[in-house]
């Protein structure tokens, strides 16, 4: 078999495709996550109508931003609630140690876990591109902000998913492990406000009445905050981005978050299986064999 | 084909296996006893590659089992204690996943599945979800998974605890199948007469140390040269034979029911022959005159109870 035979034919990915989508609950998800988005966005273009903004550009951008922005938030729900559980659920379901005994390397199969749970959100985001076929329709968005706007979230999803796995691997009971996944990304989203606010007010107070000068911890935790740097994708002129600010948060967030998640999925394949666990095998599904046995006696 | 050297394993204070040094030979069965916390389930999944040792190695197959995991696994099949199935899969994609789990070309695959099925006996389940299968179904399943990749060496934790009779006929005629196909099978159980009918050799475990092993009858004659109990099964009244009993060196114990005298009496077979000729010569009238079958449990009691290294 060559390469890509293989990872068509890998066996985690192929059992976790096969039972999410057996699933009673996985045709309401999805179809619960377009019904709430195609609501949002009717309701949007109802109160648009009735404003008489309904062709102006200025509104499409902002439905556009509006429609990231809540992708992003329902998804910080979603995906921690589909890879919190992916490992713990195998070791509470008493699966895990027959699964440990193939001999398939334990980056292996985080990263098969990993992508299965990732395939569902993706396949959420793709259902949900014809929704934004809509700001299509009035213009005034460039391809750039777009590309931008799925690059975002690609990374996000990555990284959340990459956090929930984590834990799911670290933490034995899957309802503990949500949990903390639920608060890691709590922490995110509104912990880094709060640290911003108290920062700026510590500059504010004591050392800088001017804000002219962006202090840096200002720009680097900006730049590590999604709804942040997904308004800089739109708004980043009028936020002083390509002014004020040393640090372009975008791709500081990219590439910060991609990073991250790469750690956090190496992290998950050792506390999967500490003694199993092989520096150099991450990125090898199966593992290595050797030719024959070495017993001295 | 399972050689370990000073084998250990400690869980923070608690040390579960203690230095065991085991040794199975290829093609044979070696069952582990002992109770419940005797390191029996440690030891396996040291074997298994689930956990590291302490101290001391491990070879399977001639496989260093920390050094070489991915090859040990090639070569064993491991069934645990307790161990769940995904509900969501028929049974053939139950072994499906984990043929290609261990490589097994993909055109290889049904007919792999169908000839497991036939043995475990389920081929009428194969498109049945795991889910709808019986706990005894599950267990047959998870031993068919455990022959997807044909390995040489079958590590069974307790595979038939929990199953209802019938259903641990089957598993053990199963088993006898496995055998004399020649697969190595190290297994557990508390089911001890089944083992001592299954396995070519015994090793009895306590507090993390193997505290006898060997052969089921050399262990069983070790312990029972400490003291065998005979049956003496008389044509007339009791009494002479018990006098005569009564003045009999080794005799550790003497219970009359009517005409049936239990006795039980140190030595082996020799010491019993001596005391029949004797009786006899003093003319009682014995109609039968046998040694009662030791069960297993009883030895494996005796050897645990004592608690301490009685390895000769």
């Amino acid at each position: 078999m060559n390469r890509w035979s293989r990872v068509w034919d890998d066996p985690v990915l192929n059992k976790e495709f096969r039972q999410r989508m057996r699933f009673a609950r996985t045709p309401w998800i999805l179809f619960l996550y377009l019904g709430a988005m195609g609501l949002l966005i009717f309701t949007y273009m109802l109160i648009l109508q009735e404003k008489k903004d309904f062709l102006d550009p200025e509104m499409n951008r902002m439905l556009l931003m509006g429609l990231a922005l809540i992708q992003l938030l329902v998804l910080s729900f979603v995906v921690p609630g589909l890879t919190a559980g992916t490992i713990s659920g195998e070791r509470e379901r008493q699966t895990l140690s027959v699964l440990l005994t193939m001999p398939l390397s334990s980056g292996g199969i985080i990263l098969s876990k990993w992508c299965a749970s990732l395939a569902f959100v993706f396949l959420l985001i793709i259902a949900s591109l014809p929704l934004y076929t809509a700001v299509f329709l009035f213009g005034g968005i460039s391809p750039g902000e777009l590309l931008y706007t799925f690059l975002h979230l690609l990374v996000t999803v990555c990284f959340l998913g990459g956090l929930g796995i984590f834990f799911s691997s670290l933490i034995r009971r899957t309802g503990v492990a949500m949990v903390t996944t639920y608060g890691a990304v709590a922490l995110i989203l509104v912990g880094i406000p709060v640290a911003l606010f108290l920062i700026a007010l510590f500059y504010d107070r004591f050392l800088d009445t001017s804000l002219q000068d962006i202090p840096l911890p200002i720009e680097l935790l900006s730049g590590l905050h999604p709804v942040i740097t997904q308004l800089a994708v739109f708004y980043g002129h009028q936020m002083g981005l390509d002014q004020q600010w040393r640090i372009d948060i975008y791709w500081l967030y990219v590439s910060a978050y991609a990073l991250l998640t790469v750690g956090l999925l190496v992290a998950a394949s050792y506390f999967l299986s500490p003694a199993r666990w092989k520096k150099w095998s991450f990125f090898s599904s199966r593992g290595s064999l050797k030719k024959g046995p070495k017993d001295p006696g | 084909m399972i050689r370990t050297a000073n084998l250990s394993k400690r869980f923070g204070g608690v040390e579960a296996v203690q230095s065991l040094n085991l040794m199975v030979r290829e093609g044979t069965a070696y069952g582990l006893i002992g109770p419940n916390g005797a390191g029996k389930t440690t030891t396996m999944a040291m074997l298994a590659t689930l956990l590291a040792p302490s101290e001391g190695k491990a070879w399977i197959g001639g496989w260093e089992v920390r050094e070489h995991p991915d090859e040990v696994r090639r070569i064993i099949g491991y069934m645990p204690d307790f161990f769940g199935v995904y509900d969501q899969l028929t049974a053939e994609e139950y072994l499906a996943f984990f043929a290609a789990g261990y490589g097994i070309e993909p055109s290889r695959r049904e007919g792999i599945i169908i000839r497991l099925l036939e043995l475990v006996r389920l081929t009428d389940k194969r498109d049945t979800y795991v889910d709808h299968l019986s706990r005894g179904m599950k267990q047959r399943l998870g031993l068919a998974r455990c022959l997807v990749h044909e390995p040489r060496l079958l590590i069974l934790d307790e595979p038939a605890s929990g199953m209802d009779p019938r259903s641990r006929i089957e598993l053990w005629s199963i088993l006898r199948e496995l055998k004399a196909m020649g697969k190595t099978i190290l297994i557990s159980s508390h089911i001890l007469p089944e083992l001592a009918g299954f396995c070519d050799a015994i090793g009895v475990m306590e507090q993390g140390k193997l505290v006898a092993d060997g052969d089921v009858q050399e262990i069983m004659n070790r312990y029972q040269a400490a003291g065998r109990t005979v049956e003496i099964h008389l044509l007339e009244d009791a009494e002479r034979a018990v006098k005569r009993l009564e003045k009999e060196e080794g005799i550790t114990s003497l219970r009359v029911e009517g005409r049936k005298l239990t006795v039980e009496l140190e030595g082996d077979e020799h010491r019993q022959a001596e005391l029949l000729s004797r009786l006899i010569a003093e003319g009682i009238s014995i109609y039968r005159f046998e040694e009662t079958a030791t069960d297993i449990g009883e030895v494996f009691l005796k050897i645990a109870g004592n608690g301490e290294d009685e390895r000769p």
